[in-house]
């Protein structure tokens, strides 16, 4: 799938796209919100300043994908893998994130406000400045 | 059926491959996404690194095959015989593995988030440092298993079977007591 079909999909009203190939495509700036991509590829994906709140993303790989300053509100992550994510600057406000695996992502910046991280694996993380404030840590953290 | 005409037929678009004769063969790192396995024998296969991502390998034999660093996200495992295979660092997110046979196979450092392992025979399997975070392992006989380091947060555990087992660091599920 390429970026203008999805997106002139999207357009014209259709959410699930569900265990999609979307390896490597260019989405930044790409208005999600609410889509539902469950189990899809998404390695190395460009989802930079795209509007992703309340999308569902649980279970999909995201590998070296970048989101830096994406808005996330209310996303859900559930066991999605983010290994060497860029989140930098991304808004993760009362987002799902139980059960990923985060080794060497980036969340410098970032604002997981209320996010709940239980049985998340935190693998060499970069958080500087991340806003924590009422997140709910994993249990063992 | 050779390696060349496997992959042919694969980016001709063609996914069943049920009926194909693959023993033997050297697929180290190719992309086989949405192949329809059912039943095939992949004995000493080498899948080294490929992607099977959302494979159906249902009752397929992959005894001593060589899946190190494979993607088997979403893959349908169930009642597929992996005794001895190599699976270290392999990603099994969402995967199915009821009823699979993975005696003394080598699952180190793989990831099994979510995966469903229910009534799989996990006997003398070496998962340590593996991911198992809301697992299905409900029925699973885990006898002589080794778990250092395992992840196991949120795993349902229901009437498994961890005689032997070495849990040494492992993060096991609140309430569970081995």
């Amino acid at each position: 799938m390429t970026r203008e079909e999805l997106l002139s999909r999207y357009a014209d009203g259709e959410r699930d796209f569900g265990y999609s190939d979307l390896e490597g495509k260019d989405l930044s700036g790409a208005n999600l919100f609410a889509a539902n991509l469950f189990g899809a590829n998404l390695v190395g994906v460009d989802l930079s300043g795209a509007y992703l709140d309340w999308i569902n993303l649980s279970g999909a790989d995201l590998t070296r994908a970048n989101l830096t300053g994406a808005t996330l509100y209310k996303a859900n992550l559930f066991c999605a893998k983010l290994v060497s994510v860029k989140l930098v600057g991304a808004d993760l406000a009362m987002a799902i994130l139980s059960g990923t695996i985060l080794a060497r992502a980036n969340l410098s910046g970032a604002n997981i406000r209320g996010a709940n991280l239980t049985g998340a694996v935190l693998t060499g993380m970069i958080i500087d400045e991340v806003y924590l404030t009422a997140a709910r840590k994993p249990v063992w953290v | 059926m050779t390696r060349e005409e496997l992959l042919t037929r694969y980016a001709a678009g063609e996914r069943d491959f049920s009926q194909a004769d693959l023993r033997g063969m050297n697929l180290a790192g190719v992309n086989l996404a949405w192949v329809d396995l059912t039943g095939v024998n992949l004995a000493w296969v080498d899948l080294t690194g490929a992607s099977l991502f959302r494979a159906t390998l249902t009752g397929a034999i992959l005894v001593r095959t060589r899946l190190d660093d494979v993607t088997l996200r979403w893959a349908n495992l169930s009642g597929a015989n992996l005794e001895g295979a190599n699976l270290n660092r392999a990603d099994l997110t969402g995967a199915n593995l009821a009823q699979a046979k993975l005696t003394a196979a080598n699952l180190s450092g793989s990831i099994l988030i979510g995966a469903n392992l229910s009534g799989a025979s996990l006997v003398k399997a070496n998962l340590s440092g593996a991911t198992l975070a809301f697992a299905n392992l409900a029925f699973a006989i885990l006898t002589g298993a080794i778990l250092a380091g395992a992840n196991l947060t949120r795993t349902s555990l229901m009437s498994a079977n961890f005689t032997d087992a070495i849990l040494t660091n492992a993060i096991l599920p609140k309430g569970f007591k081995p």
